[in-house]
């Protein structure tokens, strides 16, 4: 990308050890997105990486933390759709919660707002945001719809009828 | 003369039709400060590159298929909002960048003494087409969503290179705060 080139050198080491012992054991750009956006204090913005910070000055563990972070991004928000609900979708399968729980948490507490880099062009931020929207409807869809209650065929025995009370006016 | 009053209608109505679809898009739910100022040469060729290529998945057609091969009307709708939401962000955009050239362009030219006509009318003409493409790729959005319209959306890109190199200036990422 073009931002190596401007890098200075202990950024770019830093970058390139993150790189090999860490990014390269994740299997999706999405899991490693996630990964990345984890070592970034809410609070502060800043990104710390404890083996990192040990083997590089701790500036440039954080610089080379943050192009990382820019630079995954960039390729899981211009990622097509269908590849990005399949990371999605392994990406909630590893994460061992139910689906329909992870969904709805998904869909309703927008979590992976956490994950935007903070200095990011803001229309691929948007994207992110929108492509992440519509991956999670395209899961939403994929999940096995629930048996349907109206068919009784699968429910217990319904009780015996009750009329309703009858008032006294 | 009843010719003339149907033109005029009909530019009133396309008029009034781009200040609602403008007014319906307009969701600036993220606030996200621009590229740091340091390595800056560097950060706007990346960001000019991110840019096309925003431009290539907001203007394509992959995705279409893909939720179209879906089947699910619900996510075809969902699509079709979002990508039209991204195409008009980045269509405001690229006016942005262009109305801030032109505005830097100005600036310096009140103190330059080697101005020609010519390329001062040429980057004129350049601007009046930028955003005519503007407004034109707005309208089609509006009306047919951004699916199809890659080509359309490249020439207006290419407008604003450009204009960015007659003009001289390096466009300072004019969208970078966005309201």
């Amino acid at each position: 990308m073009t931002w190596r080139k401007v890098l200075p050198a202990d950024v770019l080491r830093a970058y390139e050890d993150f790189s090999s012992r860490s990014l390269a054991r994740i299997p999706s750009a999405l899991e490693r997105l996630i990964y990345i956006a984890s070592t970034r204090d809410y609070n502060s913005g800043l990104y710390h990486h404890e083996g990192l910070a040990a083997r590089f000055d701790p500036v440039a563990a954080a610089k080379a933390l943050e192009y990382a972070h820019v630079e995954v991004f960039r390729d899981v928000s211009l990622m097509p759709l269908g590849q990005l609900s399949e990371e999605l979708e392994k990406y909630m399968q590893s994460a061992k919660e139910e689906p329909l729980a992870f969904l709805t948490a998904w869909q309703n507490l927008e979590p992976y707002r956490v994950a935007i880099p903070m200095h990011v062009d803001p229309t691929a931020a948007e994207l992110f945001v929108s492509n992440i929207k519509i991956a999670l409807a395209v899961l939403r869809y994929r999940l096995p719809k629930e048996p349907d209650h109206q068919s009784g065929a699968s429910l217990p025995p319904s009780p015996a009828p009750r009329s309703l009370p009858q008032f006294r006016s | 003369m009843i010719y003339l009053s149907i033109f005029a209608a009909l530019v009133l109505f396309f008029a009034l039709v781009m200040l609602i679809a403008r007014s319906l898009y307009w969701e600036p739910d993220l606030n996200i400060a621009g590229l740091p100022s340091t390595d800056a040469a560097g950060q706007i060729e990346a960001n000019d590159a991110m840019s096309f290529e925003i431009l290539l998945r907001a203007f394509g057609d992959d995705d279409q298929r893909f939720i179209t091969a879906l089947g699910d009307k619900h996510v075809e709708r969902l699509l079709l909002f979002e990508r039209k939401r991204i195409a008009f962000r980045w269509i405001r955009r690229k006016s942005a960048e262009a109305r801030s050239i032109m505005r830097e362009h100005a600036n310096r030219a009140r103190e330059a003494s080697d101005l020609t006509v010519s390329g001062e009318a040429r980057l004129a003409f350049r601007y009046m087409e930028l955003l005519m493409l503007c407004e034109m790729l707005s309208l089609s959005v509006f009306l047919f969503g951004p699916a199809g319209l890659q080509k359309f959306a490249i020439q207006t890109n290419m407008i604003l290179s450009d204009i960015k190199r007659f003009g001289n200036v390096v466009a300072p990422g004019a969208d970078t705060v966005t309201s």
